[in-house]
């Protein structure tokens, strides 16, 4: 019992970073990139807003919006092809 | 091998796919419990999903099959009487922890009885206790943490960044993106946690001398277990979900996805390094981290007594391993292993009786939760 106190001797401090680094980038890193995709389809006028539906208002066009958005939600698509391949990896 | 011996074989392999069954639906809320709160997904279409990804997932990987109970257990002095107990161990706590609503790590509950056989069986010193500290006891302090601080700013990145999209583009976008990164957290989990029963029912194989102790998974092992954790988790724990989903925080799609993604991404690098992070400590820092983030109230209560569960999982199941242990080997291996599984079915019978009194399923898994703890005749959290 005395191993369990002196416990931070077992602590891989490395591998605990090293999930934490990951998690921000990876974790955090989609979750920013796609809030930015979103952002960038709404803008893009190609997805009509409830506002501009109820008011009848015509939304202009931005295809270099769509663009930007699509490019970003393949960046979220392309983290989860790297957890999928870590599973195979692993198997 | 003589008939008594077949028989504890086939009774151990009934109660590891029971403990595979119990894993399914008690962690069935790790992926799914934010989407069906959100209402990204409904409830049996995301236990659907979740299911078919679990089964998906178990066949994806066998990379820890094999190495369920090392270095935390002398693998020597394993026995198959000792497996027994331990999977009874796992098995009563699951469904306790069920019955109350709380989510608990099922690996935690399986080694907590694998240990407590083991030192009843070949004492305290068959026991790898540095094993103990650095595969339980550091993980179960640092999963959540890291969890919480990285949905945190997952969250607050997700409110900050598409303050201007419109709600109703913003609320579906979001459910979107939970579904995707849902599914993901159960592939992962059927990777995992399917594979800790096809490793405990290997070592059973092994220690019965049915094969050797160089022999890889038998496919009909990999088959039953891949199956039964799909089947529990379509089954779905409906009431961990509720907990999960309802009762840490008021969570809204944003938050869900931010959570979901987190959970996500800290188990599948865990899990790349060789870190064994409890998924369903990791998802229950994620929701904490996901209503920090937002700067909403988190109920403190609810996350204490899960907390406090977790710290007195491999404890409790420890002591029903010994105690299992402890009557099979004073009855007899056949007869004791025989009884014990009886008594075991009667208990699990008898919670599942009890919790028919305030059921909770996918027609009132999303109730407001009230200060009683979850619906207003349900039994209270650790009461």
């Amino acid at each position: 019992m005395a191993n369990l106190i002196a416990s931070s001797a077992y602590i891989n401090w490395s591998s605990l970073g090293t999930v934490l680094l990951i998690g921000i980038l990876a974790g955090a890193g989609a979750v920013a990139l796609y809030s930015l995709g979103l952002v960038a389809l709404s803008a893009s006028g190609y997805m009509p807003s409830a506002g501009a539906q109820t008011e009848g208002r015509v939304v202009k066009r931005n295809p270099l919006a769509l663009v930007g958005g699509i490019v970003c939600l393949l960046g979220v698509a392309s983290i989860a092809v790297v957890g999928i391949l870590e599973i195979f990896i692993k198997g | 091998m003589n008939s008594s011996s077949t028989l504890v074989l086939i009774i151990v392999v009934v109660v590891g796919l029971g403990f595979d069954f119990t894993n399914g639906f008690h962690d069935a809320a790790n992926a799914m419990a934010t989407s069906i709160a959100t209402g990204a997904l409904k409830p049996r279409v995301a236990v659907a999903i979740s299911a078919a990804a679990n089964l998906v997932g178990a066949f994806l990987s066998l990379a820890v099959a094999a190495t369920i109970a090392k270095g935390i257990v002398n693998q020597d002095t394993v026995t198959i009487e000792v497996v027994f107990a331990g999977l009874a161990g796992g098995v009563a706590w699951n469904v306790a922890t069920w019955y109350f609503s709380i989510p608990s790590s099922s690996s935690h509950a399986l080694l907590g009885g694998v240990i407590g056989a083991t030192m009843i069986h070949a004492g305290a010193s068959a026991v790898i206790w540095s094993g103990v500290a650095s595969k339980v006891f550091i993980p179960a302090l640092f999963a959540p943490t890291i969890a919480c601080a990285v949905a945190a700013l997952a969250t607050w990145l997700a409110y900050r960044i598409s303050r201007p999209v419109d709600e109703r583009t913003n609320k579906t976008g979001f459910r979107w993106g939970q579904i995707g990164t849902a599914t993901l957290v159960s592939l992962s989990h059927g990777t995992n946690d399917a594979q800790k029963t096809m490793g405990i029912l290997t070592l059973a194989l092994v220690a019965n001398g049915t094969i050797s102790s160089d022999a890889t998974t038998p496919i009909w092992v990999v088959i039953a277990c891949a199956v039964a954790i799909s089947a529990g988790t379509y089954i779905g724990g409906w009431r961990i979900i509720r907990t999960l989903g309802k009762g840490l925080i008021e969570i809204e799609s944003p938050q869900g996805f931010a959570a979901e993604a987190t959970s996500a991404a800290v188990i599948l690098t865990s899990s790349h390094l060789g870190l064994p992070l409890s998924t369903t400590q990791v998802c229950a820092g994620s929701v904490v981290g996901a209503g920090l983030g937002r700067a909403e109230p988190v109920r403190w209560g609810v996350f204490g007594q899960m907390a406090l569960t977790w710290v007195v999982t491999l404890p409790a199941a420890a002591m029903v391993g010994a105690l299992t242990y402890a009557v099979v080997n004073a009855i007899g291996s056949t007869a004791g292993v025989l009884v014990m599984s009886l008594v075991l079915a009667a208990f699990c019978g008898v919670l599942y009786m009890l919790s028919r009194r305030s059921p909770v399923d996918p027609s009132n898994v999303n109730a407001e939760w009230d200060a009683h703890g979850g619906l207003s005749h349900e039994p209270q959290l650790a009461a």
